[in-house]
């Protein structure tokens, strides 16, 4: 399954761009691995994972349409 | 009580005479004993030497949305409120300029402080929103809020 990761702030300067296009992943973890070895940088960032908009902290299977996103620490204010 | 979605995103700093215009519109609801406004307004911090002149705003909008609209209910629940309206920016914001507005109405005043603080320190830990302090020289640092429970 094709699966799009969004990124945001310094992890998008990383990844050179604000979305990262993924093939043949099944869970979010899986994708995590995939982004972290396609940029090693991020392995050294303190980010959090959101799974169509709602933070998760385990191993999630991921479908269709799902839209997974890193995020740096928040910044807001 | 309105509870549907509101626009929460401004471009750009906030107006000082938006937040007037908002406090003179609330003097019609004559229920309302007390209000209580947060503004924050970019500070110009000195990092490794150099002075931060502006932050720019980016935002994970679709999320921020949903969790901006949680904050409110929350606050609704929790605090006995009349009206609670909040207003971020995005993109550019100078020091001394404003980028965020709470604007928390209800009968008394206890309510209304302990709301304010209540939901200033919710949107800094709940909304994926990132700022990016351009310094004078036109490097930049990525900010972080002094409390962050979100992320680990």
């Amino acid at each position: 399954m094709e699966l799009k990761v969004l990124m945001f702030g310094e992890l998008a300067e990383i990844a050179g761009s604000t979305e990262v296009l993924l093939d043949n992943v099944s869970s979010s973890g899986s994708a995590l691995e995939m982004v972290e070895n396609r940029f090693p940088e991020i392995k050294l960032k303190k980010y959090a994972v959101a799974l169509n908009g709602k933070l998760i902290s385990d191993n999630k299977p991921l479908s269709e349409n799902d839209e997974m996103a890193l995020l740096p620490p928040f910044s807001g204010g | 009580m309105k509870k549907e979605k509101k626009k929460v995103f401004v471009n750009g700093p906030i107006d000082p005479q938006f937040i007037s215009s908002s406090i003179a519109s609330h003097g019609k609801k004559t229920d309302i004993g007390a209000q209580s406004v947060f503004l924050g307004q970019v500070r110009n911090d000195l990092i490794d030497g150099k002075q931060v002149t502006a932050i720019e705003y980016s935002a994970y909008e679709s999320m921020a949305e949903q969790q901006f609209y949680e904050i409110r209910e929350d606050a609704f629940r929790r605090f006995d409120l009349t009206c609670l309206h909040i207003y971020h920016s995005i993109g550019i914001v100078k020091t001394g300029e404003i980028s965020l507005f709470v604007f928390v109405s209800a009968v008394r005043r206890v309510q209304v402080f302990d709301a304010c603080s209540f939901i200033v320190e919710e949107i800094k830990n709940k909304v994926p929103v990132w700022g990016k302090e351009i310094m004078e020289d036109g490097t930049y640092h990525w900010k972080s809020n002094t409390i962050n429970s979100g992320i680990q």
